[in-house]
């Protein structure tokens, strides 16, 4: 079975970083239309265990969205599944790392699945959201 | 909320200018948009939006008690969405759990394109404060 590009267990996904910003989670919050309090309205989140806004945990699987259509833009589309654990908030200001590797390429007669660990993680050492992505790559 | 109760059905477009504001959050490289798909996180997303109104989670109760954190998401992807097309989400609460002072649910999801092709599937776990 071709493949377009050879990958290995072990290789790094190309990543990128970004930076969460006031306008950025707000943007977010009009495109999804998720607009819970704790993303918009500082005076409410500034009463929560948060301290204040955070970003939405979908924004930071959006990234991971992004990671993948960056390294599989044919494939990212059509038959990827994706599990993530929101493990801490994101704060505006913050910036996120995105990156990820190949854990694992299993190769059946009828298609090519790779198994890729996926993290988005802060400046200071915290990952933000860690998951896993099964998808086939050719 | 009990275990089997469904909802929806929900019936969003991501039009235009919704997929620009995305696109701007996030920061794309804009290939994403300029062949007319979205993001297929974004879908997901648009649907957990759309149920969490139904469920009234942002209402005062809860909000005062501590707010609504999306703790886990799962989702596959079958089909890319056109800019624009009509998607079409029902949902089903497959779990519900009190640990501590927290409520688990799990909401399973699935999306059609309004021709009735299968797009996603999607399960999310939110923790609620009792």
């Amino acid at each position: 079975m071709k493949i377009e590009k050879k990958y290995k267990p072990g290789d790094p996904l190309i990543g990128f970083e970004r930076t969460i910003t006031k306008s950025s989670i707000n943007e977010y919050a009009e495109a999804s239309g998720d607009y819970n309090p704790v993303h918009i309205d500082q005076t409410y989140a500034s009463k929560t265990q948060f301290g204040g806004i955070i970003a939405h945990g979908m924004l930071s699987m959006a990234f991971i969205g992004e990671l993948m259509t960056l390294n599989f833009p044919n494939t990212w589309y059509n038959g990827a599944k994706i599990k993530v654990r929101f493990k801490s908030p994101v704060l505006p200001g913050e910036t996120l790392s995105v990156f990820g590797n190949i854990a694992s390429i299993i190769d059946n007669k009828t298609s090519v699945i790779a198994k890729c660990n996926v993290t988005c993680r802060k400046r200071n050492g915290t990952v933000a959201l860690a998951g896993t992505i099964s998808l086939p790559i050719c | 909320m009990n275990v089997g109760d469904t909802y929806g059905p929900y019936k969003f477009t991501f039009d235009k200018k919704r997929a620009q504001l995305l696109e701007k959050s996030i920061g794309t490289s804009d290939y994403t948009i300029h062949k007319n798909r979205l993001p297929p996180t974004a879908i997901i997303a648009l649907g957990l939006a759309e149920l969490i109104e139904e469920l009234s989670l942002f209402r005062k109760d809860l909000l005062d008690a501590g707010g609504v954190i999306h703790a886990t998401q799962e989702a596959e992807f079958f089909m890319p969405v056109k800019i624009g097309e009509e998607i079409i989400a029902n949902a089903k609460l497959t779990g519900n759990s009190v640990r501590g002072s927290s409520r688990f649910l799990t909401i399973s999801s699935n999306f059609v394109s309004d021709s009735n092709k299968k797009v996603a599937t999607a399960s999310s776990t939110i923790i609620l404060p009792i």
